[in-house]
């Protein structure tokens, strides 16, 4: 009897789809920076990205492992050096965080996750070469400090094959998360944004508003 | 200029962020709700002449976006003033 040819198994193969990305944001928390802070939510929602920060981790939990896993979560990191200059509050003293943490996802980037792609943002031009002699080479985005400049900036350094979102989409975005934010700071009882329930419900807001202003 | 980085994920919807931050469902429904209110009879109109970006609201007649209890700013309003003004002017020029 001849012998039949050996069918292939009919595997189904499982369904492939892209899995969402995150962005992990360092950037100050101080209420001189609150416009910004409300647009790096807008604008990293916008492009189809999950906003990530070191606010999310709760108090109880050891800081710095955390912030090392939540860099090598996350598929991108934006890190703005604007606050280099001594704060008023005595003893006066720089804010070392934004620089440590950069630092620290460089060292991410060249030992553990060689995929990871981060860039450093500025209010003004030509300080970073004074600040940072080290990341001589590397040009940061300048924002110069206003919620149009850092989306400017954002188009510039990301780019997406669909949904590209533009600067006044990502206005939008902001404007949504502006009319809301009086609301979701009520709720959680807060009186400044830099906390953990806040930037939650903020980064959901956002996602949403992005969903409806460059999805549909 | 640096090259831009090239994001390749799927977009993120509220669901994926909220699933990620543990934000529960019934408060992830409540801020698209919130969202939704604020989007609805909202029209996007962009040119692909001059780029131009277009937001456009259908207010309903009495609805708080409309102004209630504030007065009118109209045509008419406008065109009084610059009749009184005509008329003042006449009037100085009759001493």
């Amino acid at each position: 009897m001849p012998r039949q040819p050996r069918r292939k198994p009919n595997r189904a193969s499982p369904k492939r789809t892209a899995s969402t990305e995150s962005a992990f944001l360092n950037i100050p928390y101080d209420a001189a920076f609150e416009n910004l802070y409300l647009a790096y939510i807008a604008g990293v929602s916008a492009f189809g990205l999950k906003p990530r920060a070191a606010l999310e981790i709760p108090t109880s939990n050891r800081r710095l492992e955390r912030i090392l896993a939540l860099i090598q979560e996350c598929k991108y990191s934006i890190h703005d050096l604007s606050r280099v200059e001594v704060d008023r509050t005595p003893p006066p003293t720089p804010r070392f965080n934004m620089p440590f943490e950069l630092g620290l996802t460089v060292a991410l980037e060249k030992v553990v996750i060689p995929g990871h792609a981060w860039i450093v943002c500025e209010t003004m031009r030509f300080r970073l070469k004074k600040s940072l002699t080290d990341l001589d080479g590397t040009d940061p985005y300048v924002h110069d400090g206003t919620v149009r400049g850092l989306f400017r900036e954002l188009g510039n350094a990301f780019v997406r094959n669909q949904n590209q979102p533009t600067v006044d989409e990502m206005m939008k975005v902001y404007r949504i998360l502006r009319a809301n934010f009086k609301g979701v700071l009520y709720r959680a009882g807060a009186t400044h944004p830099f906390n953990a329930r806040v930037f939650r419900d903020l980064c959901v807001l956002a996602s949403a508003a992005a969903d409806d202003v460059v999805l549909n | 200029m640096p090259q831009p980085i090239k994001v390749r994920g799927r977009f993120a919807t509220a669901y994926d962020t909220a699933e990620t931050l543990g934000v529960s469902p019934s408060r992830t429904q409540e801020l698209i709700e919130a969202v939704k209110k604020m989007t609805q009879g909202v029209v996007y109109r962009s040119s692909n002449k001059s780029g131009s970006f277009a937001v456009r609201k259908k207010m309903k007649a009495g609805s708080p976006a409309t102004g209630v209890g504030m007065k009118k700013k109209n045509s008419a309003r406008h065109a009084e003033a610059t009749k009184k003004k005509a008329q003042s002017r006449v009037a100085k020029a009759h001493r």
